[in-house]
């Protein structure tokens, strides 16, 4: 079955499927599109509407505009998932990203430095205590591989305490 | 791959239940002979070192050939030659027998730059003198083999800079002077509640102390450093110019977040 996200049409752009509003409307929510109140509101009408043509058109083009948007957007907090080009499988887990994707590090890559900013309680000490857990992990991860044993990786949520 | 993970608070002793080799060490238990260069490093290297990282510290950029001076004096009198199984002289016998040794005329500019010298040093003594009163200090090289976490809650602000920068530059000391470049991580260090540590006020009073340059130098030495803080607007320049990973959990204020835009 064939993805409704890959499919382009000439130009390259998006193209979805006009009669699946479900579908149009998880689409968005997976690129962040669902935060812009205009698009928010457009399906919002299209769930009560699904006929309304003028909105499904302001989605639609919403949508095959996706990566321009991304491209030019100057705001770094912009809802949008990391390009598909971006390396995120590193071993050290940071967060998800918008689609649920897992947003890794890798950690030779660290030695370029992390800094965590954060309020009072917003979680940065959970975070370094996450990774250290996922450092001290792997690090027992690897030394029963290398002694011939099947240590399962017991997962970043368990490790602190 | 060892961890070395700097905290002010006591919630990362739940670690030890991940690892059996990960050591806890507050810091009325840990020990640096200040004087005593790493393992393979030289003493002339490393007193020149020591004098940067103490003036800068302290913002005492005029008394800095003064101490390498006393510093200098105090190696020839006690016959330290840098081997590591010789006795070394420590910031005690530093501060007692050349800073409060020395006495000059009392309007020359040499009374002035050993008086802020030895009101300094004798501050660092009555905060935490035990740290410093010793011969060898914490073994280096067993340090870098396994996990620590150093807990210095309670310590003033300068004592956790000054315990930090120095933890830092003989990990960058010594790896310079042991490795060679292979492009893979050696060293992880995370520090907590680290605007205590990297403060702009000090940047911007003069020069950047010796930490900016081992932040700059960090990746060159293989060595990763990891730093939460809470607010943007607090840390030095030369740490958000040489962090490639910047996370936001959460801002304080608007004015944070405008910052954290800037340099992202």
């Amino acid at each position: 079955m064939m993805d409704h996200r890959n499919r382009r049409d000439s130009k390259g752009g998006r193209v979805l499927r006009e009669d699946d509003i479900n579908i149009l409307y998880g689409t968005c929510h997976e690129m962040g599109l669902d935060r812009y109140s205009d698009i928010e509101f457009a399906l919002q009408v299209l769930q009560e509407n699904p006929a309304d043509i003028q909105m499904r058109e302001v989605v639609l083009e919403a949508v095959a505009n996706f990566e321009f948007l991304q491209t030019v957007s100057p705001n770094p907090f912009r809802p949008f998932a990391p390009l598909p080009s971006d390396d995120l499988s590193g071993e050290l887990i940071v967060g998800r990203t918008e689609n649920g994707g897992i947003y890794g590090i890798n950690p030779d890559d660290l030695c370029r430095n992390m800094v965590l900013i954060g309020a009072s309680g917003s979680g940065k000490s959970v975070i370094l205590a996450q990774l250290a857990a996922m450092f001290l992990l792997s690090r027992r991860l690897n030394a029963a591989r290398d002694h011939g044993g099947e240590e399962e990786f017991p997962g970043v949520n368990g490790g602190v305490r | 791959m060892p961890l070395v993970i700097m905290v002010e608070k006591r919630n990362f002793r739940g670690l030890m239940g991940v690892s059996d080799d990960l050591v806890v060490i507050p810091w009325r238990f840990y020990r640096d002979n200040i004087l005593r260069p790493p393992p393979r490093v030289g003493i002339k290297q490393w007193e020149n070192i020591m004098a940067q990282l103490l003036t800068g510290l302290y913002l005492l950029y005029p008394s800095r050939s003064l101490l390498l001076e006393y510093i200098e004096n105090l190696y020839q009198s006690h016959g330290f030659t840098g081997q590591s199984d010789q006795s070394c002289p420590n910031l005690r016998l530093l501060f007692e027998r050349e800073i409060r040794g020395h006495k000059y005329k009392a309007v020359s500019h040499f009374e002035r730059y050993r008086e802020n010298l030895e009101s300094r040093v004798a501050g660092i003594l009555r905060h935490c003198g035990e740290i410093f009163d010793c011969d060898y200090g914490i073994d280096l090289v067993r340090m870098l083999e396994t996990n620590v976490v150093l807990e210095m809650d309670g310590l003033a602000r300068e004592m956790k800079e000054l315990i930090t920068t120095l933890l830092l530059t003989r990990i960058f000391m010594y790896r310079l002077a042991t490795s060679e470049r292979t492009n893979r991580l050696k060293t992880i260090v995370m520090i907590d509640e680290g605007q205590d540590i990297f403060r702009r006020q000090s940047e911007l009073q003069e020069a950047p102390s010796y930490l900016a340059t081992l932040i700059a130098q960090a990746r060159q030495m293989e060595c990763a450093i990891c730093v939460g803080a809470q607010q943007c607007r607090d840390l030095t320049f030369s740490l958000m110019s040489n962090t490639a990973f910047k996370i936001g959990t959460g801002f304080v204020d608007l004015r944070d977040l405008d910052e954290f835009c800037r340099i992202v």
